[in-house]
């Protein structure tokens, strides 16, 4: 075995922990918002409707924005292809007031209705969701994340019935639910009560079809879905004369809404997206490769005489790039479990802040970086971590192969002056 | 006897973008099994390049070399690497020890190629043995004499048991002390274990203690 220089290991394994760990993290967050991951299992067969674009032509005006309870009622539950519908909205930005002299704090609810639970999987501790009734009525009720039952009254037990102030308005507790991560920003809350409990709900809408609800659509059939609600649009607009109404090309598969993040005013582009992850992929991937191409190069060059006297000794190509590439493994498999290691630390602690940079604020919806955390989903995902480690070693393997073989094919004598 | 290296019209020419160098020219070249042969000439000449062509290090550009009766040419990079792991040792003028490995580890270097590999550090301390320096096995490259690594050399060039060891101005770095050490032991290896040896050297003395000097000049063999 060929010892090697300890300051070229170092480095070496450095360079492939680095790579291996933002690798890992990167695969972790694109997993939790692809996978069937707690709460969204049904993630397959999840639609998005997104916004909706209304154009006056009398007014020379377009407007897009999300939906309205009417719309949802009255149009988008009535698709026939959709198998369950739920709308609900996120608010990040909520007041949470403590009884005691706590200072406020800012919480993540989710103003749903009772359909949400049909299409989010969320489990419940104790309790359950508010029902029909109580939304119907718009009643105050609210289920409680486990964490922030833990937060506000050092407990997750005995919490039903008691009572938060979320924006100066009392919710009478009705279930805990164990809190799904904050990635998954269509279906996280810390709280979730319904969305007529809030005033400006209950306020007719005046049959307008823009208003503050994101929908979810469940269904086997996402094309008959959109031809369908190109269809609704139609109708709607039929109903209301001189308007015009644009679905584009909605809904979204969850996939799209996951990997395209689009922002409140646009549609996806899919180009500047695959720019985007093609760019990341380049600066994760390919440029540590070639700097360990280039470290391996340098390295093989100063060992340019230890390489023609093993030639001179009997060593061929084969068995020397063999040596060269077992040696290189060897660093790779350290740097690798180095590397898996510190993204699981890194997860661990600091998920925060880390997934809000790898993110940013999803769908428009801004998350502050404490909300988001490891959940066990993230922590142990073995496959994540066996692609990524594997990806990386194969992407390893194919950086030393390539400067150790144009080397090796040098003659002899070269080596030896 | 029998003829155990064999150089028919051997030329070497070497090429780069500008200019063209015969560095062989049409040599013929007979050495006996168990000869000490001294290749001489001046700077430029061909002796290395000759040796290397002897040792399979390089090909030349017309010509052939037939190894122990057995022609060389169109032979592939694995077989000309067992080949020479089997008959050939080197000994180079800059020793060329490798400086992460250990004395015995250099001298190991050869037996890591072969098959089967468990007597390997008996051998390589036999090698040793042989070069007297049985009481530095540990010792790094860094810490050893000219001459000391020199002869960590020659016991790399002989673990094998190779029939022919080539040695490219053995002493060229080496005071005349120090030399006569070397020359001593190549001239056992020759005498005792009956190795071919083809020796590049510059020194006449040396030269004259050995069985036949042949004389290069400008890539041609002259008497
Ligand atoms: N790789 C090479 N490419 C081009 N020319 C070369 C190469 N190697 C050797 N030469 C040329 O071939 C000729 C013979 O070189 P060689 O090394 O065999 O000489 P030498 O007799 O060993 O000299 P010295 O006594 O200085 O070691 C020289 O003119 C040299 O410049
Ligand atoms: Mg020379």
């Amino acid at each position: 075995m060929m010892r090697q220089n300890k300051l070229f290991s170092g480095i070496y394994i450095l360079g492939t922990a680095l790579a291996i760990a933002a690798t890992t993290i990167f695969a972790i967050a694109y997993y939790i918002r692809i996978a069937p991951v707690y709460p969204e299992y049904q993630r397959d067969r999840m639609s998005h409707i997104y916004q909706v674009y209304v154009n006056d032509p009398g007014q020379n005006f377009t407007s897009g924005g999300w939906l309205s309870a009417d719309a949802v009622k009255n149009y988008i539950s009535q698709l026939p292809s959709a198998e369950c519908v739920s709308a609900s909205m996120l608010r990040s930005g909520t007041s949470l007031e403590f009884d005691d002299d706590r200072t406020p704090v800012k919480v993540a609810v989710r103003y749903a209705d009772p359909n949400f639970f049909k299409i989010y999987s969320y489990e419940f501790l104790d309790g359950a969701p508010f029902t029909t009734a109580e939304f119907e009525s718009g009643a105050a009720r609210t289920a409680i994340s486990d964490r922030m039952a833990e937060k506000i009254f050092g407990t997750t037990r005995d919490v039903i019935g008691r009572t938060v102030s979320l924006d100066f308005k009392d919710y009478t507790i009705c279930g805990v639910f164990r809190e799904g991560s904050a990635l998954n920003q269509s279906s996280f809350g810390q709280f979730i009560a319904p969305y007529y409990a809030l005033p400006e709900m209950q306020a007719n809408s005046g049959g307008s079809l823009i208003g503050r609800l994101r929908t979810v659509i469940l269904s086997d059939d996402v094309e008959s879905l959109r031809n369908e609600l190109a269809e609704a649009g139609r109708k709607y607009a039929a109903e209301h004369e001189g308007l015009t109404v644009d679905f584009r090309n909605q809904p979204y598969t969850d996939v799209e809404m996951a990997l395209a993040n689009p922002s409140t005013n646009n549609d996806i582009d899919w180009v500047s997206l695959w720019r985007r992850n093609i760019l990341i992929l380049l600066v994760l991937l390919i440029v540590p490769a070639l700097n360990l191409s280039g470290m391996i190069a340098g390295r093989m060059d100063s060992r340019r005489a230890e390489i023609g006297v093993r030639k001179s000794f009997g060593g061929g190509r084969r068995a020397l790039l063999s040596q060269v590439l077992w040696e290189n493994l060897v660093l790779t498999i350290t740097g690798g479990i180095v590397g898996l290691v510190v993204a699981w630390l890194l997860i661990h602690g600091a998920a925060g802040w880390l997934l809000k940079c790898i993110c940013g604020s999803n769908e428009g919806v801004n998350i502050s970086a404490e909300m988001y955390r490891a959940t066990p989903d993230m922590l142990f995902a073995p496959t994540v971590f066996i692609c990524a480690f594997v990806f990386c070693v194969l992407l390893n393997i194919v950086s030393a192969l390539i400067p150790a073989w144009s080397v090796l094919r040098r003659p002899i004598v070269n080596s030896l002056k | 006897m029998s003829t155990i290296i064999k150089l028919s019209d051997i030329s070497k020419i070497y090429r780069t973008k500008t200019i063209e160098t015969q560095a062989l020219d049409k040599v013929n070249l007979d050495i006996e099994e168990g000869e000490f042969l001294s290749v001489m000439g001046p700077s430029g000449c061909g002796k290395s390049t000759l040796l290397n062509i002897i040792g399979l290090l390089d090909k030349p550009t017309t010509g052939i070399v037939e190894l122990c009766g057995r022609p060389t040419a169109g032979l592939k990079d694995k077989a000309l690497a067992r080949l020479r792991n089997e008959t050939l040792g080197f000994v180079f003028q800059s020793f060329h020890l490798i400086p992460t490995l250990s004395v015995l580890d250099n001298v190991i270097v050869p037996l890591m190629y072969r098959a089967g590999s468990r007597n390997n550090k008996k051998l390589a301390l036999e090698a040793l043995e042989k070069v007297e320096l049985s009481h530095r096995v540990n010792h790094m490259p860094s810490q050893l004499s000219g001459g000391q690594a020199q002869r960590v050399a020659i016991a790399r060039a002989i673990v094998g048991n190779p029939s022919i060891v080539l040695a490219d101005e053995p002493c060229g770095n080496l005071d005349s002390r120090m030399s006569g050490e070397i020359m001593d032991l190549l001239h056992s290896l020759n005498r005792e274990d009956g190795r071919t040896i083809v020796m590049v050297t510059h020194n006449e003395d040396q030269a004259r203690a050995t069985d036949r000097i042949i004389h290069f000049f400008d890539g041609r063999r002259v008497e």
